[in-house]
């Protein structure tokens, strides 16, 4: 019943699509937070001129094993420092300088018996972060084994510009993916696994052939992506009935489960697309966590100074004001350009075009929300919903006005209908 | 130097100019084909009221101190909209006086562009009927073949139009080809229905214009005109249609998008309730020409069907995907 | 400007705070009857005649009637009040202006005008200060009533107080009420207008702009 939703965007993932992936392993130096935010104690288990294996947790946190954060890189703790990370908050950091000596700390599995306790084990031990939503894996698998689930559907969709670090890592680890994606079903307990995503036919066609066109769902390639399955039809052959409860879990994170689970290895590497018009040549690098990316910057070489610097894909990235920043699990993208991506002019009046409304795929009233929250009409603005917007940033794209609506519409749900008034006396009365 | 940016970081660009551009260019063949019936006076008309709409947006922008937002073209298109919705024998003061309403108090007072309750083209062409009607709503005869004089009209020829002779409960004969091309008395903008509709297609093309207001627009007319019909000659839904302002509205007023709701299922049930209140002034209105009047009536429930129906939109797809 | 002496309540309710075009009360009267100055004098008289000794009886003897009880008793006392003045219209100054005015003259009874005047604020008034303001409001609706009423006379019939101007333009439709919305919406405009300049220009220097 509802009318299209979501908008194409022009895609710009060549040259960085087409390279091969680039591995950083001359890495001088990393900065890792000993934990992930969260509210309880984090006690740090390392210290100054400690070594360090890759793997070795870094602090312990008292009921969330899974908040703990692995070194990435065989080092030494050469110093601390905060770090106010634009997608994080601030971390409390250990900078550790890297070794050449390769010595991991794994947990190599004794037996060869897979079950859903010891994936679930080696998730939280390999510390698994999923890229797609920065919520640890063990914590997303603990929910697939509780609850019922008919399909898990590797996210390899990538429907933003230029992103292409999940088509990177199929094309390198397709195999290990899929492996992944088994494990995570296991614990679900379906024999549902898919991988989805949106590639040209060529691509697709040599992607089936490695994985099984069975295990291949064709996504579409309309801007956001709501679900990367098309409900009560064929998805490569397979029904996906509309009730069927479908998980997405990110390729990457796949490939760290089925390392994790096979050969004991945490996961300590990212591959990210750097890209922009600013950056000399665009590619994927694979890249351990705590890199900083002034060092992937210089890696794929700038052509000039970058006013601009998106952690993310354009259209939902933070935009960073310093390059020393670390890559962290979630930072799938970043990019580099020149000037602003777009040159945007002051916002005119909203001229009611009804774009915003079409395009909306949370089914909200963008040009109502704005209106009403300029006008701090408290009353009204909690029956519009705001609080459902995702921040996809569809509707600022497609307003002629130059309007931030995907701002104002996010602090609008954030503010959760308390609006402060701005009581000014008025002077003629 | 790194700078802040908010997301998106990409934008659609599109230039002030587009919306009301396209909607000028579709009013350049309506006065055409009336310049080739009656000289050049209808391109005067049009002119003037651009023209004077233009010079009072900066008026009213100089007295508010603000900057005159004239790049977007939205003043000049109320203006000659203003100008095709008069007769070609009105006198030239008429569509300034109109034009001078529409901005300096139907537009501006509100906000200027896009803060506009009422369409403010559809508003001064109602205060030039409430005040001026007998100029507003004599029509030249088409047959005459002397193009019309450009100060003293006396001498002009002139004729009922069909909308006036239904009004009056007279049967209006007009031959099919006729209505089709405009050849029949009638304001400047009624030029043939082939034009209008062609200019519907294009503007929907461009993305200024929505289908959704339009069709049930005119769908529920002729259902009203086939059930309720003024005239029993087997023509009559057609004459409906083509005659007076019905598709000129439909076309250019109702789909203005500032004033028109943005909701699908708003922008549906904005059509059907302008078409019942055109059929319904036009069956027991004042004048024979009302459509203006529908199209202020409906622009007031505009922000109140948008809620309304994006309410029951929700809710209803909520119910469907439990 | 203090409200609790006679003059500062007479100006307050003349221009700044002026019953038509910033209260907007009673409008009607206004847009339906003032198309000629002569209807606007005689109408502008017939309201402070009955204005006076209202804002007298509120001041004495509001505050000993019941809440439900006061809108309709000074609404039955504006109509006694109105009665008097009718007649001395009528049969004193000229019966064709009473015919004039029409219905809109016994309307006047339930103008929001007298009515708004049942207000606490208007009960804890001192009897000077209330009939200061109720001479304030009467001149106040008099002046924008004559000033609306001459313009559109002007309009209308080309005459002011019917002595011909002199220029053939006429534009009839002025006597419509939608001609005179307009016009009391852009007079209204003007005194807020006119108000900001004044305290634009007599604001402390330096000083805080609220």
């Amino acid at each position: 019943m509802a009318p299209y939703k979501g908008i194409h965007l022009t895609f710009e993932k060549k040259p960085a699509a087409l390279l091969p992936t680039a591995q950083l392993t001359d890495v001088k130096q990393v900065v890792l937070p000993f934990a992930y935010p969260t509210a309880a104690p984090v006690s740090p288990s390392v210290f100054l001129y400690d070594t360090l294996r890759r793997g070795t947790p870094l602090s312990e946190v008292e009921g969330e094993p899974f908040s703990v954060m692995r070194s990435s890189v065989t080092g030494v703790v050469c110093g601390e420092k905060t770090v106010n990370h634009p997608l994080y908050g601030e971390l409390h950091c250990a900078v550790i300088d890297c070794s050449s000596d390769t010595g991991d700390e794994v947990a190599v599995p004794e037996d060869h018996l897979v079950t859903t306790e010891s994936i679930l084990e080696a998730a939280e031990k390999a510390g698994i972060i999923d890229e797609l939503d920065g919520v640890p894996l063990v914590l997303k698998l603990r929910e697939f084994q509780e609850t019922r689930i008919d399909f898990v559907v590797g996210d390899a969709v990538e429907v933003q510009p230029y992103a292409s670090s999940a088509w990177a890592t199929l094309r390198s680890y397709a195999e290990e993916v899929l492996d992944g994606l088994s494990l995570a079903a296991a614990c679900a307990g379906t024999n549902g696994y898919h991988i989805a995503a949106c590639l040209s036919p060529s691509r697709r066609r040599s992607l089936s052939l490695r994985v099984g066109k069975e295990r291949f769902f064709k996504a579409d390639s309309r801007y956001p992506v709501k679900e990367p399955v098309r409900r009560g039809r064929k998805n490569g052959g397979v029904m996906v009935s509309k009730n069927a409860v479908v998980r997405r879990v990110g390729v990457q994170a796949c490939l760290a489960l089925s390392r994790a689970v096979r050969l004991g290895e945490p996961h300590t590497t990212a591959i990210v697309t750097v890209a922009g018009d600013a950056v000399k040549s665009p590619q994927n690098l694979q890249v351990p966590f705590g890199t900083s990316v002034q060092e992937l910057l210089t890696r794929c070489g700038l052509s000039c100074d970058p006013e601009t610097l998106i952690l993310g894909d354009i259209m939902t990235g933070v935009a960073s004001l310093t390059q020393d920043v670390p890559v962290l699990p979630g930072m799938t993208c970043v990019l580099a350009f020149a000037h602003r991506p777009t040159k945007l002019e002051s916002p005119r009046a909203c001229i009611g075009c009804g774009r915003c409304v079409r395009s909306c795929h949370a089914g909200l009233l963008p040009f109502e929300i704005y209106r009403r929250f300029e006008n701090m009409h408290d009353e009204q603005l909690a029956a519009l919903q705001a609080h459902r917007c995702d921040g996809c940033g569809t509707c600022s794209y497609v307003c002629p006005c130059n309007l931030e609506l995907t701002a104002t519409v996010l602090e609008a749900g954030r503010a959760d209908n308390t609006i402060l008034l701005d009581l000014k006396e008025d002077t003629d009365a | 130097m790194l700078k802040p940016s908010a997301s998106p970081h990409l934008r659609r660009i599109e230039r002030p100019f587009y919306q009301a551009g396209g909607v000028l260019l579709c009013l350049v063949p309506l006065t055409a084909f009336s310049c080739l019936y009656y000289g050049v006076r209808p391109l005067l008309l049009v002119l003037i009221g651009m023209i004077t709409a233009m010079l009072t947006e900066v008026f009213c922008a100089a007295f508010a101190r603000r900057r005159p937002t004239l790049n977007d073209g939205t003043s000049a298109v109320t203006g000659a909209l203003i100008g095709c919705m008069m007769s070609p024998l009105t006198p030239f003061w008429v569509p300034a006086m109109g034009a001078l309403f529409a901005i300096g108090v139907v537009k501006m007072p509100f906000g200027g562009t896009g803060r506009n309750v009422f369409n403010p083209a559809a508003a001064g062409v109602a205060f030039c009927a409430l005040c001026f009607p007998t100029r507003l709503f004599t029509y030249p005869d088409p047959a005459q073949i002397a193009p019309l004089p450009l100060t003293d009209t006396s001498s002009v020829v002139t004729a009922l139009s069909p909308a006036a002779q239904l009004s009056h409960n007279a049967t209006a004969s007009i031959d099919w080809l006729s209505l089709i091309t405009g050849n029949f008395a009638g304001p400047i903008g009624s030029a043939g229905v082939i034009v209008l509709l062609a200019c519907a297609l294009y503007l929907w093309m461009r993305r200024s214009s929505s289908l959704l207001i339009f069709t049930p627009y005119l769908t529920t007319c002729a259902l009203l005109a086939w059930i309720f019909p003024r005239s029993p000659s087997p023509d009559a839904v057609l004459t409906e249609l083509c005659t007076g302002l019905l598709l000129f509205t439909g076309v250019f007023l109702l789909c203005d998008p500032v004033t028109a709701p943005r909701h699908w299922l708003a922008r549906v049930c904005y059509g059907v309730i302008a078409a019942v209140l055109v059929m319904v002034l036009r069956h027991f209105g004042r004048f024979e020409c009302c459509e203006f009047f529908a199209v202020l009536l409906v622009n007031a429930l505009a922000p109140m069907l948008d809620r309304t129906c994006w309410r029951i939109a929700d809710t209803v797809s909520e119910v469907m995907n439990r | 400007m203090k409200k609790n002496t006679p003059f500062a309540a007479f100006w307050d309710a003349f221009l700044p705070n002026n019953v038509v075009l910033l209260q907007a009360a009673g409008l009607c009267p206004i847009l339906a009857v003032g198309t000629t100055l002569q209807n606007g004098v005689a109408l502008s008289a017939c309201t402070a005649a009955v204005m006076l000794p209202l804002s007298l009886f509120v001041t004495f003897f509001g505050n000993k009637l019941a809440q439900w009880l006061r809108p309709a008793l000074y609404a039955l006392l504006a109509s006694v009040l109105l009665l008097g003045t009718a007649f001395a219209l009528h049969f004193t100054v000229s019966p064709e202006l009473y015919a004039a005015l029409y219905i809109f003259l016994p309307l006047m009874a339930v103008n929001t005008l007298f009515t708004y005047r049942t207000t606490p604020l208007h009960l804890s008034m001192p009897p000077l200060v209330s009939l200061a303001d109720a001479f304030g409001s009467a001149l106040g609706f008099a002046l924008v009533l004559c000033i609306s009423s001459a313009l559109r006379e002007m309009a209308i019939y080309g005459t002011v107080w019917n002595i011909p101007l002199g220029y053939e333009a006429r534009f009839p439709e002025a006597a419509h009420p939608f001609i005179g919305f307009l016009l009391l919406g852009f007079m209204s405009a003007a005194l807020q207008w006119f108000k900001k300049l004044l305290a634009r220009n007599t604001a402390p220097k330096g000083g805080a702009d609220l």
